[in-house]
């Protein structure tokens, strides 16, 4: 019997000649991995770290935040106050755009105008507070303007994702194509991007300061977390983010890798509702803090990829202060029962902690998923860690999207809730100000304590940096001391490069990847 | 036969406009809000008003729908409300990767998958029939995404011959994802052509044939393989639209730039005109390909008239 095999054949062909097509890295490109791809290139639509990450090579700023939280000269040279709520900025001469639009102080007006539109706002327009706008003085001067005096005003205007100065004449060109044809004064020009794929930049061979070195940077999606780490370790990209928590201990051991790492700006912690009965009990909170285990969910949770908090604001934020936050509570059961005790609460027979009508001890707990690194099993665990002691947890977790939407409602019922808070500015006034100041969104424990309002409000409108960080140091101590949150973890930014590169330097924003200074050996 | 067509395209018209009515009942129902999510959680209540009124989300919500349809009707489908692009352009961008997968899927389904069941078939009860089953049961009971990452692992890291996501490798990029995405299919497609061609070869007109002194191959490919054509293309044709709207998990192992990816992104950040652009994209291209398969059963057996 003879039998025909030509469309099998056929098929093992295509598949060897689709073999040939493999191509290789190339020397002069840099090229990084990451989870997802950006939404829009232009700041004024899109503040997430996978857009960040391009363009604040596209982009620069007034002045820049460094690697090390302090404040560098960046397209101004110069700055200073010329009263409570003006300052003056003499900006850099001979800078252009990309397209060849010369930058000045009308683009710096231009860019702050865009952003503060009424009719259409910046997605990170609230973050800028009381900046009302810019009056140009001359071509190369600039003041901006406050609504009341703004301690952090520096701060506010080094951050890309808000006020990148944008290239007036592109924004007009490609209208709302803008973040699809990003023109900026950065050390790198945006080339071409291809949807969930990847983006392309090109250095910048007109840049004001030192010209990169690298050539070409593109920016690779790779949305799954093991193909990820896959696709870096066999050599197709030179630089990954976001690397798999589990696997760093391996990369970490391994000299063909380098790890960058630094403490974040992120605080993931448990809230705890001042208004919803009974966390409004002092003892009651101090109770849930002593009966979470941080350290051990840092360990075997979070697998030590992040650093255990150490406050309510991260290490590196301006007015970052001390406190007694980790001895204070440190895991104790025993401590936790005794507390709930006096609030009330015995265990009975069954181990349950109940009050003296035999009415369970009962915590609304409600939990995100899929925001931060690990959110969902961090809270599972804790509920886990307060039923071991008998307390009675409803716990509710919800898709990020629908939790920000349940978290705006009016009528709230949650005791505990999990949350990351990253302080985008680098000042603890953005930490500070909107978590724990009464009346504030954002303040979601719905904490009120007049005395840390005061120090707060005082901060804000100081001017004298010693003045603001001594108030937050005393407004910090106050709120560890009133158990608002039992602090988590604090982010640890990781970056994965070849042996190969040379020059990264790591910063803590978690958008923050810069290249400009970036070789290949 | 061209009535026939008529009428089936106009039927399409309920059937889509049902379509993209569902989507944006169920996404205005989903909680979580597309401006919120925008803004951020410190956005004040003005910022979070004038972002929905630039949107249109102030409206109510069949006056949105209505707005929508009467817009899709001219050939807009509106904007994306995380990046202002036109939703005709985000999915500009991912629906050829996602169709170039998808028929290069198909290659791979009808090339292995009919073969297999044909041989199957023929040599029933044989080891060749019994491995040939087992592969396809291994087709059909393992989880996309795990084959997917045996592949990468295997033939990116152990041994490294085959590019392991993106397009941007030619048709080396194709192999592994049009493998992974078919291998269900081909499981199909398979066992069903074994069972077709088994119930043809016990036929009459078969033995016929065989008595007349045809040889067998001519039996087995002409004859009784023509005969099972009209149930392996409906089935091919409703796996054209799977492959096309199911490749989410796929395109995310290997990092493809398609459709899938976009609705996905678009799902969590609530962006609902492009969700429903690309949906109605999506069964647009179903719809074509059920009514091209209708009309091939014409050309298989010409018995079947179109009325």
């Amino acid at each position: 019997m003879r039998w025909s095999f030509r469309p099998t054949v056929l098929a093992l062909v295509l598949v060897l000649v689709a073999l040939l097509g493999v191509t290789m890295a190339q020397d002069d490109r840099l090229v990084i991995v990451r989870p997802s791809d950006a939404i829009s290139l232009d700041p004024q639509r899109a503040t997430t770290a996978p857009e960040v990450w391009v363009y604040n090579n596209i982009y620069e700023t007034l002045v820049v935040l460094d690697e090390n939280m302090e404040i560098q000269p960046g397209l101004a040279t110069s700055w200073e106050r010329i009263d409570e709520e003006r300052m003056r900025f003499y900006l850099k001469e001979g800078v252009t755009f990309h397209d060849g639009t010369p930058f000045n102080a009308d683009a710096v007006k231009f860019t702050l105008e865009r952003v503060l539109n009424p009719e259409s706002p910046a997605r990170g327009a609230s973050w800028l507070g009381p900046i009302v706008g810019a009056e140009v003085v001359d071509d190369y001067t600039v003041d901006i303007v406050t609504d009341g005096p703004l301690g952090p005003l520096l701060n506010h205007l080094s951050m890309v994702f808000v006020v990148g100065i944008v290239s007036p004449t592109a924004v007009e060109q490609y209208g709302d194509e803008f973040g699809r044809n990003p023109v900026g004064t950065g050390p790198f020009k945006f080339v071409e991007w291809q949807t969930n794929e990847y983006i392309l930049l090109e250095r910048n061979e007109a840049f004001h300061g030192d010209v990169p070195e690298i050539q070409e940077v593109e920016f690779r999606v790779v949305p799954e977390e093991g193909a990820r780490m896959l696709s870096f370790i066999r050599g197709d990209a030179d630089m990954l983010l976001r690397a798999a928590p589990a696997e760093l201990p391996m990369i970490r051991e391994d000299p063909s890798y380098k790890v960058y790492d630094t403490p974040g700006l992120r605080i993931v912690y448990i809230g705890l509702n001042f208004t919803q009965e009974p966390t409004g009990d002092p003892r009651i909170r101090q109770a849930i803090a002593h009966a979470i285990d941080v350290d051990s969910i840092n360990a075997f949770v979070v697998e030590d990829a992040m650093e255990p908090a150490k406050g309510v604001l991260a290490t590196g934020v301006f007015g970052y202060a001390e406190t007694d936050v980790v001895e204070r509570y440190a895991y104790d059961p025993e401590r936790a029962l005794e507390l709930f005790a006096e609030a009330g609460y015995e265990q009975n027979a069954q181990g349950q902690l109940v009050d003296a009508n035999g009415e369970p001890l009962r915590l609304v707990q409600w939990a995100s998923v899929g925001r931060d690194l690990k959110d969902k099993e961090v809270s599972e665990t804790v509920a886990a860690q307060l039923r071991e002691i008998g307390v009675t947890i409803d716990y509710v977790q919800r898709e990020w999207g629908a939790y920000l939407s349940a978290l705006a409602l009016e009528e709230v019922d949650y005791n505990m809730f999990t949350m990351g808070w990253v302080t985008v500015t680098g000042d603890a006034d953005f930490g500070l100000y909107t978590n724990f100041h009464q009346g504030f969104g954002t303040n979601r424990a719905h904490y009120a304590n007049p005395e840390v309002d005061a120090l707060l409000n005082e901060a804000r409108v100081n001017l004298d940096p010693e003045a603001r960080l001594a108030a937050y140091a005393a407004a910090q101590q106050q709120i560890v001391e009133d158990v608002v949150w039992v602090p988590i973890y604090q982010t640890r930014e990781t970056v994965v490069v070849q042996d190969w590169v040379e020059g990264y330097v790591p910063h803590p924003a978690e958008y923050y990847v810069r290249l400009a200074t970036v070789t290949k050996q | 036969m061209y009535a026939y067509v008529i009428r089936r395209l106009l039927w399409a018209i309920p059937v889509l406009i049902g379509i993209t009515f569902t989507i944006h009942t169920v996404l205005s129902l989903t909680p979580g809000d597309p401006v919120r999510i925008m803004l951020g959680e410190t956005a004040t209540e003005a910022q979070i008003e004038a972002a929905r009124a630039e949107i249109g989300l102030d409206r109510p919500f069949l006056e949105r729908y209505g707005f929508y349809l009467a817009n899709v009707v001219r050939g807009d489908l509106g904007e994306s409300y995380r990046n202002k692009r036109a939703v005709a352009e985000e999915i500009r961008d991912a629906l050829p990767a996602t169709a170039q997968l998808a028929v290069a899927a198909l290659v791979l389904i009808v090339l292995l998958g009919i073969p297999s069941g044909v041989m199957s078939a023929v040599y029933r009860g044989t080891w060749l029939d019994a491995t040939l089953n087992i592969l396809s049961l291994v087709g059909l009971s393992m989880p996309v995404f795990w084959i997917g990452l045996l592949l990468i692992y295997f033939f990116g890291f152990t041994w490294p011959v085959l590019p392991i996501g993106g397009m941007r490798d030619g048709l080396a990029s194709f192999v592994l994802p049009a493998f992974t995405l078919a291998l269900n299919s081909y499981a199909m497609i398979s066992r069903l052509t074994r069972s077709e061609v088994l119930e043809t070869l016990g036929e009459d007109y078969i033995r016929t044939a065989r008595a007349k002194g045809l040889g067998f191959n001519v039996v087995v490919w002409r004859h009784a393989l023509k005969a099972s054509f009209i149930p392996i293309i409906t089935v091919i044709g409703l796996q054209f639209g799977l492959l096309m709207g199911g490749a989410v998990l796929t395109e995310t192992v290997f990092s493809w730039p398609g459709i899938g990816r976009l609705m996905v992104d678009a799902i969590m950040t609530r962006d609902l005109l492009v969700v429903q652009g690309a949906v109605l994209v999506l069964a647009i291209i179903f719809v074509t390909v059920n009514l091209a398969v209708d009309l091939i059963y014409a050309f298989l057996d010409p018995r079947i008239r179109f009325a």
